[in-house]
């Protein structure tokens, strides 16, 4: 304290100083990481020191220009700390001829929007003409700070980005609702012809075998017709015979004898017969024809021999 | 220079926008279908819709009438049978 008999007077000073930036970096919306510390009093030993116990949240730092770095350690602290406010005006005045001076040691993302940040120079300087193209005067500002207050036009171009993009989020709901929809109706529909397919699958199915079956009993009763015609004619037959044999006993002539009667096929009948005279022969021929005992009468010539006269008689039964 | 970049935002999103309309896209199983597809999608489905419907209204009652038609025949013959033979 002897050493330093200004440091009771200064001590409470630097405390409420430490005390309001503690408060500012507690309140500030953002994150405070950093503090610099500038003007006369940051000459006093260990005063970084002294702050960086009382913020604990954020590192202290005397603030050197950036610019100096590299001759910092050959110019004495005294020399640049009391002029940093007038280095920084003259900073600020020089700011667009001097890119890049700065008192702040810039970070990557910094340096990198630095780097982007595109200025056209100004014609300001000099006054423009009467009747000089006022294009001279235009300033293209291609500033990438993102940061501040949008213009009317600005906000009009970021309403028509949500505009647009609430367009596609809506266009792609309403697609995959179609799309979900297609498929739905797709697969019922498929559904719904393999259903129909398979009823005109089994409707044919039955008529084939309705047809079958019919074509079946068609055999069957044309068998069965077959059969009747069968048993018909042959109980028809069954009494041709007898019948045939009476009605030739009754009209045949006495001098006639039958040598034979046979039956060759179905209905036909050949006879065989002598006599010792044609008349009598072509009498009992002729009986047959008009008795109608047989049909289709037909008769060879008589073949004579020792006075008997030999015929055979062919004709069918009625 | 933000006003250029809200500008080529804008162009990139009626890009987009163009795009996912006219031709449609597929995000990770979600399938966007554009408007052709969805034009050609509407015509499958409606073809798809006149088969099944011709299906139902033609093929099937007719096939169904043949069936009963042949059912009918066969009935016929079947009691002309019985009535000749039994």
């Amino acid at each position: 304290m002897e050493e330093q008999p200004y440091l009771q007077y200064i001590m409470p000073t630097l405390y409420q100083i430490s005390q309001r930036v503690q408060e500012i970096i507690l309140e500030a919306p953002m994150k405070i990481s950093k503090v610099y510390l500038t003007g006369s009093l940051a000459l006093i030993n260990n005063v970084d020191l002294y702050f960086q116990e009382g913020l604990s949240q954020a590192e202290c730092e005397i603030l050197k220009p950036n610019f100096l770095e590299q001759v910092l350690d050959k110019i004495n602290i005294k020399d640049y700390i009391e002029v940093n406010s007038a280095i920084a005006l003259a900073v600020q005045r020089l700011n667009d001829t001097l890119k890049g001076m700065n008192f702040k040691k810039l970070s990557l993302s910094e340096r990198l929007k630095q780097e982007m940040k595109i200025t056209m120079p100004e014609s300001k300087k000099r006054p423009a003409k009467e009747g000089e193209n006022k294009k001279l005067n235009l300033k293209l500002n291609l500033d990438m700070d993102f940061k501040g207050k949008l213009a009317p036009m600005e906000k009009n171009f970021v309403r028509a980005i949500y505009g647009v993009l609430i367009l596609i989020i809506v266009f792609i709901i309403l697609s995959s609702i179609l799309c979900s929809g297609f498929k739905k109706k797709n697969e019922e529909l498929d559904l719904l012809t393999t259903k129909q397919n398979a009823e005109i699958a089994k409707a044919n199915q039955d008529k084939k075998t309705l047809d079958s079956t019919r074509l079946k009993y068609q055999n069957l009763l044309k068998q069965l017709q077959e059969i009747n015609n069968r048993i018909s004619e042959v109980t028809q037959s069954r009494n041709q015979i007898p019948n045939l044999l009476n009605q030739i006993m009754y009209r045949i002539p006495e001098e006639v004898q039958l040598i034979s009667i046979e039956n060759t096929t179905d209905k036909h009948i050949v006879i065989k017969a002598k006599c010792n005279e044609y008349t009598q022969l072509g009498y009992f021929i002729a009986k047959l024809k008009t008795s109608e005992i047989l049909t289709n009468v037909v008769s060879s010539s008589g073949v004579k021999s020792n006075n008997v006269v030999s015929v055979t008689i062919e004709g069918d039964l009625p | 220079m933000r006003k250029i970049l809200l500008g080529i935002g804008i162009a990139l999103m009626v890009t987009i926008f163009g795009f996912v309309l006219i031709k449609g896209i597929n995000i990770g199983g979600i399938n966007v279908l554009g408007v052709t597809q969805i034009k050609n999608e509407s015509d499958k489905l409606k073809e798809k819709n006149d088969k099944l419907t011709k299906l139902a209204q033609s093929d099937l009652p007719s096939a169904v009438s043949a069936t009963e038609l042949s059912q009918n025949h066969f009935k016929k013959q079947k009691t002309n049978m019985k009535v000749k033979y039994f």
